[in-house]
């Protein structure tokens, strides 16, 4: 009889325990995951997990310091949000994007259908979108100023994202009064190709498939950086001419800018690698003709074939790439190129790789050699 | 001095200015560089002479002188120190055409996307310079037209300024580019033609040196003195739209040039003759513009400046000048 | 000889006509009307033209059917007003006279020069020469227009109240000296004036325009009192 009591007490006493340790564990899990979330290459944005919400903040890209910070979240989990944060409902079901490569990150974690609103739709390459555009389903904003709150409503939309410019987004406080949210995406000031690609978790956070994005980037990250390090010991280090005449000035992208780190981490002695800047340098005609003599390779001339860049202006024809006719421009018209390259910087990579012939038997993502 | 002493100073300046910008070092090169080219350089240098620089400052030249005899030609023509071919709308018809082959709002524009930029901006001066003459044979009074001219700029100004609000970015920048003017875009293998349409631009201007001189006493006095008004009038419209419609086209708009460079010279010669001002203005015209695009390669290491904020730069002051000057006479 | 015929005269409405108007060479012949009776209509019509209608001959050719150029070395005309043009200096605005004559880029021979000269000296506009013709005082002005007219050497000269900025000697000068240029080369001499003493003491012939009539009406100087001069040109009397 004794026995069986002790039994029993021993029982609850180890549910109990059980319970106990399960509940512990679960405090412990939680505590575990308040806290940063990673965010390797990308300078503009900050990830954090908070109790019933993730925050994620948008820095300013001059300062560092933060220019918005929202909480993203299920208003059913009834989390706490501290003041001069805005809250978003995720994941979210319609949004607005206002540059084509959101539309490219969005395509990656196959969350398209949450696109009711787009940019422009001469720039969009995505064929859903274009169809979703010719059909109405999908309202085209031609620029910031051009979204009518009409259009916003209709569609139901409750966030608008934007390539930040540092002010502010014009109408923001009556958007708000909307319940349409903005939010900056810095990733076009994201110098380091990976930092770029990486803006795919906050799409990610924002419809809820952070575990798709995640493993997307992942993915991405991999293949840049393996590709990155078969090509180092390469000793062919061809140089390469980038940029075009625009009005009297070339314009190539300088030495610290996204661009030049691709074709660096390609292999490529890049003909202005060592302009400082993260943006685009400038040179006279006369200077480049002098600098490209027996540079072997042009890449982005804007133009769709050679006839097409001799018609442009003439004297290209006298060009050391032109010539031995290695002049490679994006093969899709530029659009597909802006709206993918952004998120598989590894594609632009493995173009570069091939193109400098540092890399053979893998075809070409963006990039066409421009025939006659 | 006489004016064929003041013709020679202005021609030796010319020419002196003329090798100075031959043998200026771009960038960090040596003087006369090209003739002299370093071990290996040789077919490079010579490259550069011929198809860089020989075309601009030909062209500079060419537009300098173009532009200055069609400014004389109107600023007489109409009696006003102010006229240009911007007045007349001359250089407006061509902003319309570059604007609608680069914007190429569809219904508008379909064979005219086809066209190179240098094609529809001939094309445009053209046609507003027949519209004018159509015009100016239908008014009276000089004043008539020349209000209409300006109206009719201000119109296609406003056509063009719609054009371009519902451009895209990149079309916008292909126009603006346009707009700064350049010296630059003009081929070698074309300067023969416009050499050559300079030239009887130049010579068909003399024939209407004689009836200018009489015009200068007002067009009733003209006609009793044996101008035929009509004959004289479609002359120099035809002049002044084949010269400028040819310059703009190959070198985008170029302000202040035609403005300026008569009313310079007709202040410097106090002369009613128009032979010694066509001659003046021709030779005062090329070197302003050549000075202008040495100054440019001067400058170029540290900042490009295009030609027409350069023009506009230095010739507004020089017209407030003229204005202030005119106020005293007057 | 000027013949008109069956001329309405006007710009827009007519203000009178001509039946029939004849003058003849070798004589001074004034133009008397009130202010915008059309005096200057009448000179326009028959410098350039305007306003076109009846016939108006001269040695039996239209004037209508003649070049410009012809006509040019025809008809000269001196402007009621004349500014001075920028930049144009006197001997530059009195070449221009030679402009019917002169070659392609208007260069002036040894005989243009040599009629220029002068007419130059006898209007005393010799030390002028050379001055803008916008600083030259009114009448220097005048004189200097007239001193054009007559450089070009044409059969009629027609003149737009040439007297009106000079004092009285000189406005007596002027009108002696176009009574002998009349004269002495047979000139057709028309000069629309207000100073009617003046044009009653040197005119040969007036022409009155008569407000009543509507008519433009041809009288002889000696048989013209100045009484009659104002009732005829005015419609009232002294």
């Amino acid at each position: 009889m004794e026995k069986r009591k002790n039994m029993k007490y021993c029982g609850v006493l180890c549910a109990l325990l059980l319970l106990f340790s399960a509940c512990t564990d679960n405090q412990q899990d939680r505590k575990e995951k308040v806290g940063s979330l990673e965010v390797k290459y990308a300078k503009h944005f900050e990830l954090k997990q908070r109790e019933g919400y993730v925050e994620l903040c948008i820095l300013q890209p001059e300062t560092g310091k933060m220019e918005y910070c929202y909480a993203l979240g299920k208003s059913s989990d009834k989390p706490v949000i501290p003041a001069g944060m805005e809250f978003i409902e995720i994941p979210v079901k319609n949004m607005a994007v206002l540059s084509t490569t959101h539309i490219g990150m969005l395509d990656a974690i196959d969350a398209l259908n949450t696109i009711k609103g787009s940019t422009d739709k001469n720039f969009v390459a995505n064929p859903t979108i274009l169809k979703g555009i010719e059909s109405g389903k999908i309202a085209n904003f031609t620029d910031e100023s051009a979204i009518s709150p009409e259009s916003l409503l209709e569609k139901q939309i409750s966030l608008v994202v934007y390539s930040g410019f540092g002010k502010g987004f014009p109408n923001e406080e009556k958007l708000k009064r909307l319940h349409v949210f903005v939010l900056a995406d810095y990733d076009w000031r994201e110098e380091h190709p990976l930092g770029k690609a990486e803006w795919i978790k906050v799409f990610g956070y924002l419809t809820g498939k952070e575990k798709q994005a995640n493993a997307y980037f992942e993915k991405v990250e991999k293949s840049y950086i393996e590709t990155k390090k078969s090509l180092a010991h390469q000793s062919n280090n061809s140089s390469v001419l980038v940029g075009s005449l625009l009005g009297d000035v070339w314009y190539a992208p300088a030495g610290e800018s996204y661009m030049a780190t691709i074709l660096k981490d390609a292999g490529a002695n890049y003909i202005y690698k060592k302009e400082k800047g993260t943006g685009s340098c400038e040179r006279t005609f006369e200077q480049v003709f002098k600098d490209q003599q027996g540079i072997p390779i042009w890449i982005n001339p804007g133009a769709t074939s050679l006839t097409n860049l001799k018609q442009q202006q003439p004297k290209y024809a006298l060009f050391t790439a032109f010539q031995s006719g290695k002049v490679y421009c994006y093969s899709h018209k530029s659009n597909y190129f802006w709206e993918m390259g952004a998120v598989n910087p590894h594609w632009i990579l493995s173009d570069f790789a091939s193109i400098l012939g540092n890399q053979s038997g893998k075809p070409l993502h963006f990039y066409q050699q421009l025939k006659n | 001095m006489t004016k064929r002493k003041v013709h020679i100073c202005l021609l030796f300046s010319l020419i002196v200015v003329l090798l100075i910008a031959i043998g200026f070092p771009h960038g960090n090169e040596s003087w006369f560089e090209w003739l002299f080219p370093k071990k290996g350089q040789e077919q490079v240098q010579f490259l550069l002479f011929k198809e860089f620089r020989v075309p601009r400052i030909l062209m500079a030249i060419i537009a300098g002188a173009g532009l200055s005899i069609s400014g004389l030609l109107l600023q007489t023509l109409f009696n006003n120190p102010l006229a240009g071919p911007s007045i007349l709308g001359l250089t407006s018809g061509a902003h319309l055409f570059v604007a609608l082959t680069l914007l190429g709002t569809g219904f508008i524009s379909g064979p005219l996307l086809d066209l190179s930029i240098t094609t529809s901006a001939a094309l445009g001066s053209l046609v507003f310079g027949l519209l004018l003459l159509v015009l100016a044979s239908r008014v009276q009074s000089k004043i008539s037209l020349l209000l209409i001219g300006m109206m009719l700029g201000t119109f296609v100004s406003a056509l063009t300024g719609i054009l371009l609000s519902k451009s895209d970015p990149s079309a916008l920048k292909a126009f603006t580019l346009w707009s700064f003017g350049s010296l630059q875009q003009i081929q070698y293998s074309q300067l023969p033609l416009v050499l050559i349409v300079l030239l009887l631009g130049v010579a068909a201007s003399f024939f209407s040196i004689k009836p200018l001189n009489a015009l200068v006493l007002g067009e009733r006095q003209a006609t009793v003195l044996g101008v035929n008004m009509r004959k004289t009038q479609w002359l120099i419209l035809v002049i002044v739209s084949v010269l400028t419609g040819m310059i703009t086209a190959f070198c985008g708009p170029i302000a202040f040039v035609g403005l300026i460079v008569p009313n310079l010279v007709k202040m410097f010669y106090k002369t009613g003759n128009h032979r010694e001002l066509l001659i003046g203005s021709m030779l005062v015209g090329a070197l302003f513009l050549l000075l202008c695009d040495l100054l440019i390669v001067a400058l170029e290491p540290y900042i490009v400046l295009p030609i027409n904020s350069l023009t506009s730069l230095i010739g507004a002051p020089i017209v407030v000048l003229l204005l202030l000057k005119k106020v005293r006479h007057a | 000889m000027l013949e008109l015929r069956d001329c309405k005269i006007g710009k827009g409405t007519i203000l009178y006509s001509i039946d029939q108007l004849v003058l003849q060479p070798g004589r001074l012949v004034v133009l008397i009307g009130a202010n915008g009776a059309g005096k200057s209509t009448l000179l326009d019509a028959i410098a350039i033209g305007q306003p076109k209608n009846g016939t108006i001959t001269f040695k039996g050719q239209l004037l209508e059917d003649m070049t410009v150029k012809e006509r040019s070395r025809c008809i000269s005309l001196v402007e009621s007003q004349f500014a001075g043009a920028e930049y144009l200096s006197t001997v530059e605005y009195l070449e221009l006279g030679r402009f019917p004559y002169t070659g392609f880029q208007g260069r002036l021979t040894a005989t243009d020069t040599a009629i220029v000269e002068r007419i130059t000296t006898s209007f005393g506009l010799t030390k002028l020469l050379q001055q803008p013709t916008m600083t030259l005082s009114d009448g220097e002005r005048q004189r200097a227009s007239i001193a054009r007219a007559l450089i070009q050497e044409t059969p009629i000269v027609l003149l737009d109240e040439p007297t009106s900025f000079l004092d009285y000697p000189n406005k007596r000068a002027m009108m002696r000296m176009l009574q002998t240029i009349a004269h002495s080369e047979q000139k057709i001499v028309l000069l629309a004036s207000h100073d009617l003493e003046l044009c009653l003491e040197y005119s040969d012939e007036c022409l009155v325009v008569n407000p009543r009539t509507g008519q433009l009406e041809q009288y002889q100087t000696a048989n013209l009192s100045l009484e009659q001069l104002i009732a005829l040109a005015f419609d009232e009397s002294l």
